[in-house]
């Protein structure tokens, strides 16, 4: 046992010990610097395009399984509840439950053949719609879907008992009465308000059979939420969740009613975590990601190359700066709206765009409507047309001087008002961990310093409470997003009109009370257009809202998946999960 | 052999101010003392190297800042560029220069780790001391409680209180960790104590009438210092990676505000995105901060209680 | 020393009590749990957070709940409501638990081992090579952010699996789902690697600094000596006599950090997707969920004082000196 005999060989282990470590650095360094694109892959956003219903579209083969991301772990099977109504769970819900219309990646909204033989409008005074349902539609134990589904439905969204919490009463509760005929396979709808966007209702429905082993209304609408769906009306069924609910896997309805699936089997994965995603993507754990983008993440998925195939397009949700007119400075009767206008005119929103989304989305642009993306029907510039967000200084500072208010410009001692009232400091707020908003809010503070006028940016952890201030006045100025649906005229009643449920800032205008309440009850789509873009142009004209851009929404998946496409409507990418197959 | 570490720091001469006859003697023999402490730490090549390179961070830290060309709120039009002579840690996406992002980051937990330090080591050390002179049901009680304190997980209870204080800025943070820290002062402490009691020199203070307070401040509290500076460095590189940890959670320093746990927690996504600068720098300047104010530590440890060194087997 | 055993237990139990009333105030002024309710949107009105509140029980007084709490769990076994959605708290800890017991329990006995080799190889070879290299690497581990760590090996082990065209460690979650026999069983060694490294090299560096202190400790004292002396053979002195005393202080060392083991589970966890307790701790705190991060820091307590108690009775175990005592 020679002492002079082991030393050498220690030391080479320390050697290797070492480069192990050192290794992990250029490894690890090196793994960013390649820059090809991968084959099929482009942040150009084909959304709201007709190109968009028929991306990575083909006749994939018969059988195969894949497994998909969702961001959260399904603690929540009931859609239709609040507590339930998450992205996320749609995307599981989707594959398991009949809907009478489907809304496509081009915005359309179509009508389920599988499932309906036809949905018309039969009578506009009371507005009437009936629907006819295809006599082979069942449920996955073979009980028919009929009317039965369609009353519970209705009775458990139309807000009738307090107790349910609903995510939604919108439309629902504008129905009179829902009735069956023909043995529950025709379904009368009598509507006792208009309501334009009835093909919004009667989406992911629940199985009213299963409802009835399960108690009354409020019971089984609970029962619905803790319990795996125990039938299917979709093209899979639930075949297993894990015990912690971080994975879910479904196989093929062998009952469905429309073209049998493709897939043998579909594995829900929970990354709760979205800068893992890629990570596992790449190390092949999952299939398919649906992440919200961001530099570094989609710098990743182009380093893969041409491995996986991405698509980045503008999504429906977009960021907004939104002013709280209940303070006294932003809400001045007098000189708040020069004020509002000189700082929305100030506003660069490209430069917003250059730091942020357009670092992995050359081709963003802001958004100049806050009622329709660009892709929908009636869209129109209604910002910059008022001189809001493109960050003209000189201009902005001319409306202020205009205006009589004084010190104008950096380094002045501050903006005071005309009436020789300080403008105060600001509190701008954005969610907390939200990077780009971060920067968003940090770039804007800086442009609003050009005026003299401080603004101080800072997170909250709880964006519900800071909007609706429940415990309290909290913000002065807020970044934060919209989701736009196929269904304009409904979705943003209640953001703009006085007292409305989402008009957080306290904006108050008749007109545009009227405009946005004629847009909803119209069936007529032009009258609907003209309304909201009135109510859209007076709003900027009152520099309440400035909208930015539109959210990117991000697919990435092995190339090897057929039909797998991005959908950024609240259906989302398993819109048409029974085509999705492989190649 | 286990009263020789209390033996070899009796006294510290300049924090033992010479009142009376008694401590003057015991002065002069300090002196030599210290001499000896400082004399070991030196040898000890690489606490003494990182003596210098904590030094170089804290003057980066507190004053890099104001002489860098660009500050940590400045934006630049440079969007995510690599190293360079103009930004030598690259910028980020939004054009924010890294350096002095990592400077100001610096900075911050520089602050929240010497503020845990020096919380956590008053508490500790004041808590421990009186446990330990006064024994008995005063004892029991104290030091249970520091057993209770320290059956809650210092990460758990960190990213509980931290997100609950989170728009409290940093201070709070530093208060939650220190909070939870000084109770492994405390249990030093209370052991040199329980030893330097009995102590003829504390015997003959008693004796000479001296007030509690006078001894426990005067005459124990000076010759616990040795391990309680060993304990402080520890403590400093504790809090730095309990504040980085908890700022990776999303539950310590939050954005606008920067420290090197938040720094790295926002570039999660840079490794894998090909902006490496973002991930390794403030990573880096962690390792850096700790590794050297521990091999600080190993160096007075070495140096306080020889003991240890030249061992034949 | 069935009496010593005994009387520790006994001691313990107060101990515990008054531990869940500190993390029970903790707990209080630490968390909201209508924090999310209350951010709903349209907020709920007063009626349903009055009933919420009945639910968990927060509309009384500090000792009244705290009580409430306390026996509903100790006498009736019930964790109490959960405000996160679907969530049975027991259920969630159960699963949690056996998750996180894995990979603890694997990562500890790696860094034990790695400990005792390192430590014992640099106090042998004390101020040689060797022990300057593995001392640096210990240090180097002991400056390491865990997270940090964590990210950079993950990324190095994806672009190894990547280029080895071999899929068999996996950086996300504790398992792939819907596999049975062999290949779940593989699947799931798979998914510890990363984690188990990372846990285990945040605790090896300061026990193998703790190991080499303590046969440091050993090797010079006088028992040694003459052991040698006596003429036995190097490799059995170190072994017999000195290995043997010296990893003593060890298990207690490791039984005492069991808290910055958790500590260290909750950061590795948030890594890699283990949906174990650093998962469900993270989860509960971001939503508010005072009654789960309640069990979790009972959980927490429990395990801790526990280990406390092996500590103390190993050490009454392996130390003949207290044995006899």
């Amino acid at each position: 046992m020679s002492q002079k005999e082991r030393r050498p060989r220690r030391r080479r282990r320390l050697v290797v010990a070492l480069a192990g470590i050192t290794g992990l650095a250029v490894l690890a360094a090196c793994s960013g610097s390649s820059s090809s694109g991968g084959s099929g892959s482009s942040s150009t956003s084909i959304s709201g395009t007709s190109a968009a219903d028929t991306y990575n579209s083909g006749t994939p083969k018969q059988g195969g399984s894949l497994t998909w991301t969702i961001e959260k772990t399904m603690d929540n099977w009931n859609l239709l509840s609040a507590d339930g109504n998450t992205f996320d769970y749609g995307q599981i819900i989707n594959a398991l439950t009949p809907s009478t219309f489907i809304f496509n990646p081009s915005y359309s909204v179509t009508m389920n053949s599988d499932l309906l033989v036809s949905a018309t409008e039969t009578s506009t005074s009371p507005q009437t719609v009936v629907y006819k349902i295809q006599p082979n539609a069942v449920w996955s134990d073979g009980t028919e879907i009929n009317a039965d589904d369609f009353v519970y439905n209705w009775e458990v969204q139309n807000g009738s008992n307090a107790n349910i919490a609903a995510a939604s009463t919108t439309g629902y509760q504008n129905i009179e009465s829902v009735t069956g005929s023909d043995n529950g396979k025709t379904v009368t709808t009598v509507y006792k308000t208009p309501f334009s966007d009835w093909k919004s209702l009667f989406t992911t429905m629940y199985p009213a059979h299963i409802a009835k082993e399960h108690g009354d209304n409020l019971a089984s609408f609970n029962w619905f939420q803790t319990n795996p769906l125990p039938v299917s009306g979709g093209p899979f069924v639930v075949s297993s969740v894990s015990s912690d609910h971080t994975s879910v896997i479904l196989t093929s309805n062998p009952k469905y009613y429309g073209k049998k699936p493709y897939l043998d089997k579909v594995t829900f994965r929970a990354i709760t975590d979205s800068s893992q995603e890629p990570t596992a993507l790449q190390n092949k754990e999952v299939d398919g990601i649906y992440p919200q983008p961001q530099t570094n993440l989609v710098t990743q998925l182009k380093n893969m190359g041409s491995t996986i195939r991405y698509q980045i397009d503008a999504g429906l949700g977009f960021e907004h700066i939104d002013f709280n007119l209940k303070n006294a400075a932003l809400g001045n009767a007098t000189w708040g709206n020069a004020l509002r206008t000189a700082m929305f005119t100030a506003t660069d929103r490209n430069a917003i765009l250059n730091k942020t989304i357009k670092q992995f989305q050359s081709s963003a642009v802001p958004l100049n409507s806050r009622m329709l993306v660009p892709g929908q029907t009636g869209y129109q510039d209604n910002v910059t047309k008022y001189g809001l967000g493109e960050g003209n200084a000189s201009s902005a500072e001319s409306i202020l001087t205009k205006a009589g208010f004084k010190n104008v410009g950096a380094g002045k001692g501050g903006l005071e008002a005309p009436d020789g009232t300080k403008i105060p400091t600001f509190q701008m707020k954005y969610t907390v961990g939200n990077q780009i908003r971060l920067d968003t809010c940090t770039l804007f503070a800086a442009e609003m310093a050009n005026l003299g006028i401080t603004v101080a940016v800072s997170p909250t952890s709880n964006l519900g409470a800071t909007l609706s201030q429940s415990s309290g006045y909290s913000y002065d100025i807020v970044d934060f997003a919209w989701v736009n649906t196929p269904f304009p005229a409904s979705a943003n009643q209640p953001l703009y009109s006085t007292g409305g449920g989402g008009n957080y800032g306290g904006y108050s205008n008749k007109n545009v009370d009227a405009w946005l309440a004629a847009a909803t009850e119209t069936s007529n789509q032009s009258t609907q257009i003209t309304n909201l873009n009135q109510a859209d142009a007076q709003i900027s004209k009152d520099a309440y809202t400035l909208p930015l851009y539109q959210k990117p929404t991000l697919i990435a998946f092995y190339p090897n998946l057929v039909n797998v496409r991005d959908n950024v409507t609240s259906m989302g990418p398993t819109y048409n999960i029974g085509q999705w197959g492989m190649s | 052999m286990h009263d020789l570490p209390s033996e070899n720091t009796q006294t510290t001469g300049n924090l033992t101010p010479s009142a009376g006859q008694i401590e003057r003697e015991f002065t002069v023999k300090a002196r030599t003392q210290t001499q000896l402490v400082v004399r070991r730490f030196l040898q000890h090549k690489l606490a003494v190297v990182s003596v210098f390179v904590l030094v170089a961070i804290v003057l980066l830290a507190f004053v890099g800042g104001a002489l860098w060309h660009y500050s940590y709120t400045d934006i630049t039009p440079d969007n995510s560029v690599s190293p360079s002579a103009r930004h030598p840690f690259g910028t980020d996406n939004l054009g924010y220069d890294e350096f002095a992002r990592v400077m100001r980051g610096t900075q911050r937990s520089l602050e929240i780790a010497f503020t845990v330090a020096i919380l956590a080591t008053i508490v500790g050390t004041v808590w421990g001391a009186i446990a330990g002179y006064y024994r008995g049901i005063a004892d029991s009680a104290m030091m249970r409680f520091v057993d209770l304190v320290l059956t809650i997980p210092i990460i758990a209870a960190g990213a509980l209180l931290g997100h609950h204080f989170q728009s409290a800025g940093w201070w709070a943070l530093a208060l939650v960790i220190a909070g939870l820290s000084w109770p492994a002062v405390s249990r030093i402490v209370r052991g040199q104590t329980l030893s330097l009691r009995e102590k003829e020199y504390v015997e003959a203070a008693r004796a000479l009438g001296a007030k509690d307070s006078r001894i426990i401040f005067r005459h124990i509290l000076p010759n616990v210092i040795g391990q309680v500076i060993v304990v402080v460095t520890i403590l400093v590189a504790l809090a730095i990676l309990t504040e980085s940890s908890l700022s990776y959670l999303g539950f310590g320093v939050q954005a606008p505000d920067t420290s090197l746990g938040t720094l790295i927690a926002s570039a999660q996504t840079a490794l894998q995105g090909g902006q490496w600068w973002l991930f390794y720098f403030p990573g880096i300047m962690i390792i850096l901060i700790c590794l050297s104010v521990n091999f600080i530590g190993d160096g007075l440890r070495d140096a306080f209680d020889p003991s240890q060194q030249r061992v034949r087997a | 020393m069935l009496a010593f055993a005994v009387r520790r237990l006994l001691v313990s139990i107060p101990v515990f009590i008054l531990s869940t009333f500190l993390v029970f105030l903790l707990v209080t002024w630490g968390a909201d749990p209508l924090a999310q309710l209350k951010a709903k949107n349209p907020p709920p009105s007063q009626a349903v957070i009055d009933a919420m509140s009945n639910t968990l029980y927060i509309n009384h007084s500090l000792l009244e709940r705290y009580w409430h709490w306390f026996s509903q769990l100790f006498f009736h076994g019930n964790w109490g409501p959960s405000v996160q959605s679907g969530t049975d708290i027991g259920q969630l800890l159960r699963t949690s638990l056996t998750l996180t017991a894995r990979l603890v329990i694997l990562a500890m006995i790696l860094a034990v081992i790695l400990a005792i080799i390192a430590g014992v190889i640099s106090a042998t070879r004390q101020y040689s090579k060797t022990d300057y290299s593995i001392t640096l690497i210990g240090f180097l581990f002991l400056s390491l952010p865990v997270f940090w760590f964590a990210i950079l090996l993950k990324q190095l082990v994806v672009n190894m699996n990547n280029s080895l065209n071999w899929y068999w460690i996996s950086t996300y979650g504790a398992n792939t789902p819907g596999l049975t026999g062999w290949s779940a069983f593989s699947d799931a060694a798979g998914h510890l690697v990363l984690p188990t490294i990372v846990l285990a090299m945040s605790s090896y560096a300061s026990w193998s600094r703790f190991q080499r202190a303590s046969m440091l400790d050993v090797l010079g004292s006088d028992y040694m000596r003459l052991a040698r002396a006596k003429g036995l053979s190097r490799r059995r002195v170190m072994v017999r006599h000195g290995l043997r005393t010296a990893l003593i202080p060890l298990t207690t060392q490791v039984a005492l950090d069991t808290a910055a083991i958790l500590g260290g589970a909750v950061l590795t966890e948030s890594v890699f997707g283990w949906q174990g307790m650093g998962t469900m701790l993270v989860n509960a705190i971001n939503a508010g969920d005072f009654n789960a991060v309640l069990a979790w820091l009972t959980v927490a307590a429990i395990i801790v004082i526990l280990f406390n108690l092996i500590a103390d009775l190993l050490y009454g175990v392996l130390d003949p000196r207290i044995r006899n005592a």
